[in-house]
């Protein structure tokens, strides 16, 4: 029994010795260091460059710095999940005076890195760490580069001392892809009416005469009409797609009949071409058609040097009547002309002559009509007008000259108005001709009373008459009123109805109580 | 107790088709009556806008371009918008628009431009209403679906072609004349069925209080005998 106790003792004291032993050679957590292996460089035979002191390769493997780089700029991509870190330590050709890295953090693995345009290795989980002598030639750019993507590089601040991990960080973004845009594709519209023949417009303009396709047209929304004589014109919106023909089938509806029928007119001159008047209103040259409403319709027919034609014809409704007007050679008047001695006068621009000492200039078998007479001497203001020649008559015509002179002081015959409203912005009537808006200064009125209007929105109507006095301006200060609510006029109003309903029920009542 | 229970229930009944065939009839005609205002509001103002767009020439706006505004050429028209206007107080205003190329609309002339240059559209300003209303335009005369808002406001527009046939053309359209109604304005003008909803209400409750009154006498006549 002793024996066991003892075997145990032992073997928990063996227990106890061996523990720290198995805690140093454990399996590695998570959260410790992984140190790698460095890879190391055989020693070469040849004479290499080596710095004053060189220090000799080692079999020993080389322990990376313990401490990851514990912030990373943000323009570092860094992976969603915390990726096992592989610092692989790649010493150059010509190391001394102690070790430093050059960790090159690059958002995209697989890129290659290069010190002054040497390659060093590839990023492997977004860094690549590479062992450099502080003595050895310097580096100055780093770069890294990768198929797809644009080549990255920057200066390196300094070379590292021993032991110092200087970081540069490269951000490699992909080559910018050509994106092609698709061309825009056209559409079209095909139009047909019905009936067939109508003209159609696109967005206004005229394209032709139905059917039709309008091709090459953006897609979009197109204002389509069809027209057609005798049918009331369609109008819509078609929307056109890219590469599809859109189609417009108007169905047109004969227009409705004309509110009045009409008669017509032919009117035929001889000689041809007379100047057709009807109702006082210039119709064209004959001959031609005159459609009129049934009645009485003054005709004037005139041609120069012919007498003009009037007759008054009387258009039934939906037939046709000729009017063959037979134009008679004007019928020549007299003009007796009194102005100054020596004046030069004109008719129609054409000289007649000048004013005899006796002061009447006599113009014989002028044609009748309106002419226009011009009377000019040297000295003396122009005197011009306009004078209808009565046939077969005597005209007389009064041209008084007036000397050409210094101009005179202008006494002004007009006065004006200084009109403020409350409210402003009140529109201005003189004599119901719009002047503006309050407040307003208007100048330029005949001297004399005049009706002075001002009209707003919802405010009632202001008019009065006020007077202007030539050379001063009159001031008016108006204030409007508003006008009041109109009230809704019904022709059933709610009282009305009340008394209605009053009624019947107690009409209903009082035949219930008299009942016997 | 049965045919006072039976006369009650027909009573009920027969308020309820009361009220049912009135309410019915009310909301018609309030619905028709709104409708028949906003048709004619609609027609009168196309009809306004075709007239006004006749007395407009093309020549008054060929070679109109953005900096011309004040121009003794953009004051004629600006002018001539303003008199035709001024007829109607409700018509707030009055000015062209262009269908450019590439569909955009844009300003022309703006009648308030001569008072207000600060808040009146300039030429080539892009128009914000809407579209299609103003396509339509280019075909014939047409108005708004409903009211919108710009930046200028809410309004209901008119809109109707300017014709170049001064240029012997075949009719084609040159511009498109726009008039501009108040939003609110139109919408006042266009709900006054009130009193429709207010008669057909009051006569709901004599058609029912008439019912019940009627019935009640006839119980008490039959128990009386």
């Amino acid at each position: 029994m002793k024996h066991k106790y003892l075997i145990l003792l032992i073997v928990l004291a063996v227990c106890a010795a061996a523990m720290p032993m198995a805690a140093a050679d454990g399996p590695v957590s998570p959260t410790d260091t992984i140190i790698v292996p460095t890879m190391v460089t055989p020693p070469t035979t040849e004479p290499t460059t080596a710095p004053t002191v060189v220090t000799p390769p080692t079999t020993e493997p080389t322990t990376v710095p313990t401490t990851v780089p514990p912030t990373v700029p943000t323009m570092v991509t860094q992976p969603t999940a915390e990726p096992t870190i592989t610092l692989v330590t790649i010493i150059p050709t010509a190391v001394g005076g102690g070790k430093g890295w050059i960790d090159t953090y690059c958002n995209v693995d697989g890129a290659t890195v290069y010190f002054d345009g040497s390659p060093q290795g590839t990023i492997s989980g977004g860094i690549l760490s590479v062992a450099v002598s502080p003595t050895g030639t310097p580096v100055s750019i780093v770069s890294a580069s990768k198929s797809g993507y644009v080549t990255g590089s920057t200066s390196l601040p300094h070379m590292p001392q021993s032991n110092e991990h200087v970081a540069v960080y490269i951000t490699l973004n992909p080559v910018p892809t050509q994106t092609t845009v698709p061309p825009v594709q056209n559409g079209a519209i095909y139009a047909q009416s019905s009936p067939a023949g109508a003209a159609i417009y696109m967005n206004g303009n005229f394209q032709g005469y139905s059917p039709i396709t309008i091709p090459n047209l953006a897609p979009g929304s197109y204002s389509m009409k069809a027209s057609l004589s005798g049918y009331t014109p369609d109008t819509r919106l078609i929307t056109v797609y890219a590469g599809q023909t859109a189609t417009y089938y108007p169905t047109l509806q004969p227009s409705p009949p004309a509110p009045r029928s009409t008669g017509t007119v032919t009117v035929t001159s001889s000689p041809d071409h007379a100047l057709i008047y009807v109702d006082g209103n210039y119709q064209g040259k004959a001959p031609m058609t005159v459609t009129l409403y049934p009645g009485s319709h003054a005709f004037r027919l005139t041609l120069p040097g012919y007498s003009d034609y009037s007759a008054t014809v009387y258009v039934n409704a939906n037939t046709n009547q000729n009017l063959n007007a037979i134009m008679t050679p004007a019928v020549y008047g007299t003009v007796s002309i009194t102005s100054l001695p020596g004046a030069s006068v004109f008719m129609d621009s054409n000289a007649q002559g000048t004013i005899p000492p006796s002061g009447v200039l006599t113009l014989y078998n002028v044609p009748n009509g309106n002419h226009i007479f011009k009377i000019t001497a040297s000295g003396y203001n122009e005197w011009m007008n306009t004078i209808y020649v009565q046939p077969n008559v005597v005209n007389p015509i009064n041209a008084p000259l007036t000397p050409v002179g210094p101009n005179p002081t202008p006494v002004p015959a007009t006065g004006g108005f200084n009109i403020v409203s409350t409210p402003t912005g009140a529109e201005v009537y003189i004599d119901n001709l719009f002047k503006g808006y309050t407040p307003a200064t208007l100048n330029g009125i005949p001297a004399g009373s005049h009706q002075v209007l001002l009209k707003y929105t919802d405010y009632v109507d202001y008019s009065t008459t006020a007077s202007v006095t030539a050379g001063q301006v009159t001031p008016l200060a108006i204030s409007m009123q508003p006008a009041p609510t109109p009230t809704q006029k019904s022709p059933l109003s709610p009282m009305s109805m009340a008394g209605a309903g009053a009624a019947v029920i107690a009409i209903g009542i009082a035949s219930r109580r008299l009942q016997p | 107790m049965n045919c006072s229970f039976v006369n009650s229930k027909k009573l009920i009944v027969s308020s309820i088709l009361v009220i049912i065939i009135i309410g019915s009839l009310t909301l018609f005609a309030y619905n028709s009556e709104n409708t028949a205002m906003q048709n004619a509001a609609r027609m009168g103002m196309k009809s306004t806008a075709g007239v006004m767009a006749t007395q407009l020439s093309p020549v008054d706006l060929t070679g109109l371009k953005p900096g011309d505004e004040g121009s003794l050429q953009y004051n004629a028209v600006a002018q001539k918008l303003r008199t035709m206007r001024s007829m109607d107080d409700h018509i707030l205003n009055a000015y062209i628009l262009k269908v450019n190329p590439d569909q955009t609309v844009t300003f022309l002339v703006d009648d308030l431009y001569p008072d207000d240059p600060q808040g009146s559209a300039k030429i080539g300003e892009i128009s914000t209403a809407p579209k299609n209303d103003i396509l339509l335009a280019l075909s014939g005369p047409t108005v708004s679906n409903e009211p919108y808002t710009t930046k200028y406001g809410s309004f209901m527009t008119a809109y109707a072609p300017i014709d170049d046939a001064l240029q012997g053309s075949t009719g084609n359209t040159y511009a498109v004349l726009a008039i501009d109604v108040s939003a609110k304005d139109y919408q006042n003008y266009t709900s006054q069925g009130g009193i429709i909803l207010l008669t057909g209400f009051i006569s709901m409750v004599l058609a029912v209080g008439a019912i019940f009154w009627f019935g009640g006498s006839r119980r008490d006549d039959e128990k009386k005998a």
